[in-house]
């Protein structure tokens, strides 16, 4: 078709749309123009008058007849009829109430669910990063597969500078790393969050300052920082000549040269950025710390991830024992959230769905009691298509305020939803939003809901009614065969989510009565970090230690105080091998925790000595080195052997004599990772006899009080404030809530999914009542025959129940086969239950047929007290 | 004899595009002069007229437009579109590749 007609065309459909009655005028004029020419023409030839205009209307076979063909011809009939359907359907529903409200409830339900779920999938797992080019954004990680660094995907510090040498794939890559830093010099003293990034970060992300300048290669030793929007803010009161000032971090004077655009939090929402150094010593420990790179244009993620593997993996590393992961950057933000996520949506499609299958009973049970009417329609020659559109057009009509209602109760959902999520749960949560994605998303789901639950019963009452007008007799009409169906697919669909759920509850009961190995109870934490520049020594730190251990054992309820370095549930575990006297080699891949704890550690935290003795003020620097060891270790080292009196180094290989340390206990192991990650064997040193300033700056004091763990915070804070002035006040964390912020997250999820499955629960159950309760109207006069002819009411409710027992019957089985099938997808969820947890799904079986059951129970009463002389009167 | 207007109902387009093809008409005159050319052979109802223009205006072929006809009576008026016109040539070569054609076909002698 040449542009010129289309346009044409283009223009008539609209004006035909729009402007309808003038086009009815119109052609009401070209009529009359005609008619009265011909009248004149007839006259003219010896006609009368009246009998030209006889003549002259027959011959265009009637003025309406006329115009409604013309209509017709202009082709947008069946937008004006589906407009005038829907106001015809809206009338009908008005006038009945009930089922309107039940079916636009149930619809809204499910939308609304839908949308406040797809927005936050879209903010957090669609949207892009907020760089340039992020699909070129890379993390890489090389390390052996028994994760000796948690869960944290990185390289080791010499294969970060092997891969910066040798890449010919990256652009840029950059190694970094985040931790607590006190910021002193302007403003009030705070705790920060700092970046420590190589010189070639800012390059590798695309990121540019709003002020001064990002960091360059010059930098890669100078102390220079680049400070983040909001601490430029807050610390700085957004002063324009902040470049060039100096400020402390953990009392070191840096230079600040940039400052970050606002939203510019890239790591782990950092507050200011300062540069890397990266040693090359290839000996002894070096740090293990996230990767990031620039792909060059054109290169993949797997060609990335072999040059990875030929640059960084150990010659003697197989696939079985190395893993060489490239994988999104993206990953690293939303990786842990992406599973449950899709658990979340699937499961909100799973509601819409049960809602769909409801409203769709609903449908079929209204066009089976407007049979007549249907019928009437096409024996005056209402076509299929007529028929099916207008009922459509009242799914429609049920459709559109149900989204409206659903995008309404998503607006008031979504920031109860994220206020109910335990904080920084939901990464990327200030980009959760219901925008137009969202809303065109809703209103396709209405759309695709109005046709799931409105097309078959429309085409199955087009299809009866029009066989109806050729027959005369009255036909009953058997829906029930998708009656059943519908109910059948709901009873299985709500099987799959209450399995779902009911595994994520079990799972977050069995984490909560995890034993940690420790006693959370009554302790409060506090964490600090003491600044190289005033704690220059192992000594000075151990004297602050001594001093604030003494002062906090003072104060009134405290029953003991310890300091441990790594504190477990903390941020941070370091973990690493060991030497045993005597030449005795360790079973391959076996690693420890090294903690270093003062004297009362243990008692303080609760754990449990199992033999031997626990440290005292007396294993310091100048007594014999000693270690007290873990249960795990006691036994997988020394089996049949007493672990007391045995030898080793914590140093590999030993250096001096003084690096062999004699083991003077035995201790309960405790999961330092988490209440998911297994026990930690770890090997402990009394914090005086460590060397290294690095494991005793950045220590956590554990105090253990009889009372209330609120009622000490403040002599705590006071303490610290009198010990060192200088010093931001430390962050006081109860334990106990350490503990439960490990359940929080599985909390939030099995209360999510319960919700959900609870109400398609609720809606199964309405489904299931409504279908009965219908069966039961239609087959009144049936049961009245058989009442009067002698049949018990015990009978009848017989026939409800077992009917309502069938259905449930085919719906569980259906429903834990596919539960059987789909539970898998959440084995990475769960906690010490398996994904086809028996009990879980016999409690679910049994619950739903209760369900199934009460839910025809009602039914199957009325159906036992039918009066038979009303049913056989009726009709 | 059946009815010869039965073939023609199909090219009732063609004509009114080549009659307009002469000059814009409103639809009466579309009318006459379909009579007049066809020496009343073809039995145009009025009844079938207007539906046929309506969709060529629908279909772009022709456009209307109301104009003041003789003692300024108003009136809607047809007019062949550019697009039209072209439709009209290719119809026009169509028709009669057909009816020579069917004629041909006619002339057969029966054996």
């Amino acid at each position: 078709m040449d542009v010129e007609r289309w346009l044409l065309c283009a223009r008539l459909r609209l004006r035909s749309l729009f402007h309808g009655s003038q086009l009815d005028r119109d052609v009401d004029d070209e009529l009359r123009d005609h008619v009265e020419r011909q009248i004149a023409q007839l006259v003219a030839e010896g006609m009368t008058p009246a009998a030209a205009r006889t003549a002259a209307l027959r011959a265009l076979g009637g003025v309406t007849q006329q115009e409604e063909r013309l209509r017709e011809v202009r082709g947008v009939t069946p937008i004006v009829n589906l407009l005038r359907d829907l106001r015809v359907a809206t009338r009908m529903l008005v006038r009945r109430p009930a089922f309107a409200v039940t079916a636009i409830v149930t619809i809204a339900i499910g939308i609304g669910a839908s949308t406040a779920i797809f927005a936050v999938v879209n903010g957090v797992l669609l949207q892009p990063l907020p760089f340039p080019e992020p699909d070129r954004l890379l993390q890489m990680s090389s390390a052996p597969v028994e994760h000796l660094f948690g869960l944290t995907p990185g390289l080791g510090e010499p294969s970060f500078l092997d891969v910066q040498r040798g890449t010919r794939l990256f652009d840029s890559v950059a190694m970094f790393g985040t931790q607590a830093s006190n910021l002193t010099g302007a403003g009030e003293p705070a705790r920060v969050t700092r970046a420590e990034v190589t010189t070639r970060f800012f390059d590798v992300l695309r990121a540019g300052a709003t002020l001064g300048r990002v960091l360059t290669n010059a930098d890669a030793a100078s102390p220079v920082v680049v400070i983040g929007e909001r601490l430029w803010r807050t610390q700085f009161a957004a002063a324009p000549d902040v470049i060039g000032r100096s400020v402390r971090l953990d009392g070191v004077p840096h230079l600040i040269v940039g400052v970050m655009p606002a939203g510019f939090s890239f790591p782990d929402k950092a507050e200011c950025w300062t540069p890397l150094a990266v040693s090359s010593s290839q000996g002894g420990n070096s740090f293990f710390r996230p990767v990031i790179g620039r792909l060059k244009p054109g290169a993949t993620a797997a060609q990335a991830r072999a040059e990875l593997e030929s640059l960084t993996k150990p010659a003697n590393a197989t696939s079985d024992n190395w893993l060489t992961i490239a994988s999104p950057l993206k990953d690293r933000i939303v990786g842990d959230v992406e599973r449950p996520l899709a658990v979340l949506a699937a499961t909100v499609a799973f509601v819409l769905l049960i809602a769909c299958a409801n409203v769709s009973n609903l449908f079929l049970v209204r066009t089976a009691e407007r049979e007549r009417e249907l019928t009437l329609r096409a024996a005056l020659g209402a076509g299929r298509g007529r028929l099916i559109q207008q009922l459509v057009a009242e799914s429609l009509a049920i459709a559109i305020p149900g989204a409206l209602l659903g995008i309404a109760l998503a607006y008031v959902a979504m920031p109860a939803l994220i206020a109910l999520a335990p904080a920084g749960a939901i990464p990327r949560v200030e980009l959760i939003r219901i925008d137009f994605t969202v809303l065109g998303v809703a209103a396709l789901l209405a759309l695709l809901s109005a046709l799931a639950f409105g097309l078959l019963p429309a085409l199955r009452a087009a299809r009866r009614s029009q066989a109806l007008v050729s027959s005369t007799r009255t036909v009953t009409l058997h829906s029930e065969r998708l009656h059943a169906a519908f109910v059948v697919v709901e009873i299985a669909l709500a099987v799959i989510l209450l399995t779902g759920a009911g595994l994520m509850l079990k799972s977050f009961l069995r984490l909560r009565t995890v034993d940690t190995g420790f006693n959370a109870t009554n302790v409060v934490t506090a964490t600090i970090d003491l600044p190289e520049t005033s704690y220059r020594t192992t000594a000075d730190a151990e004297r602050f230690h001594h001093d604030a251990l003494a002062a906090i054992a003072a104060l009134p309820d405290v029953e003991s105080a310890g300091v441990v370095n790594w504190l477990p549930f903390g941020m941070m575990s370091l973990r690493g091998d060991f030497a045993l006297e005597g030449g005795r080699t360790l079973p391959p891949g076996y690693l420890v925790i090294k903690p270093a704890v003062s004297a009362d550690y243990f008692r303080a935290m609760g754990i449990r000595l199992l033999d031997g003795r626990a440290f005292t003020d007396r294993d310091d620097d100048r007594a014999q080195p000693v270690a007290i060891v873990t249960a795990s270790v006691a036994r997988e080292l020394w089996p049949g052997e007493r672990a007391i009196g045995q030898r080793l180094s914590l140093q590999t290989p030993p250096r001096s004599a003084g690096d062999w340390l004699t083991v003077v206990g035995v201790v309960d192991d405790i999961r330092q990772g988490g209440l998911m990650e297994d026990r930690s064997r770890a090997i402990y040193q009394p914090y005086q006899q460590v060397q290294s300033s690095f494991f005793v700056s950045h220590v956590t004091f554990v105090v253990r009080t009889a009372a209330d763990p609120a009622r000490l915070l403040p002599g705590l804070r006071d303490t610290f404030r009198r010990i060192d002035p200088d010093m931001p006040v430390p962050t006081l964390v109860p334990m106990s809530q350490l503990v439960s912020a490990q359940t929080a997250s599985p909390a939030f999820q099995a209360r999510l999914l319960s919700i959900f499955a609870v109400a398609a629960l609720a809606l199964t159950i309405v489904g299931i009542y409504g279908v009965m309760a219908y069966a039961v109207t239609r087959r009144t006069r049936e049961f009245g025959i058989r009442l009067a002819l002698g049949s018990s009411s015990r009978d009848v409710v017989r026939l409800v129940v077992v009917k309502a027992a069938v259905l449930a019957l085919i719906g569980v089985a259906i429903g834990v086969a596919g539960a059987f099938a789909l539970t898998r997808v959440l084995g990475q969820l769960l906690f010490e239950v398996t994904p086809t947890d028996p009990p879980t799904f016999i409690t679910v079986v049994v619950l739903l047929a209760a369900a199934a059951l009460t839910a025809a129970a009602i039914p199957a009463w009325r159906a036992a007290h039918v009066d038979p002389v009303v049913a056989l009167r009726a009709e | 004899m059946s009815r010869p207007s039965d073939l023609v109902q199909g090219t009732l387009d063609l004509l009114i595009l080549k009659i307009l093809a002469l000059e814009p008409l409103h639809g009466w005159a579309v009318g006459q002069r379909l009579r007049q050319v066809s020496d009343e052979v073809l039995q145009v109802s009025d009844g079938s007229l207007y539906p046929a223009l309506h969709k060529l205006e629908q279909q772009g072929w022709i456009k209307a437009e109301w104009r003041a006809s003789e003692n300024n009576r108003r009136a809607k008026f047809y007019t062949l579109t550019r697009p039209g016109r072209r439709k009209l040539e290719q119809e026009t070569g169509d028709w009669q590749r057909l009816s020579t054609a069917i004629s041909r076909v006619v002339k057969l002698r029966e054996v």
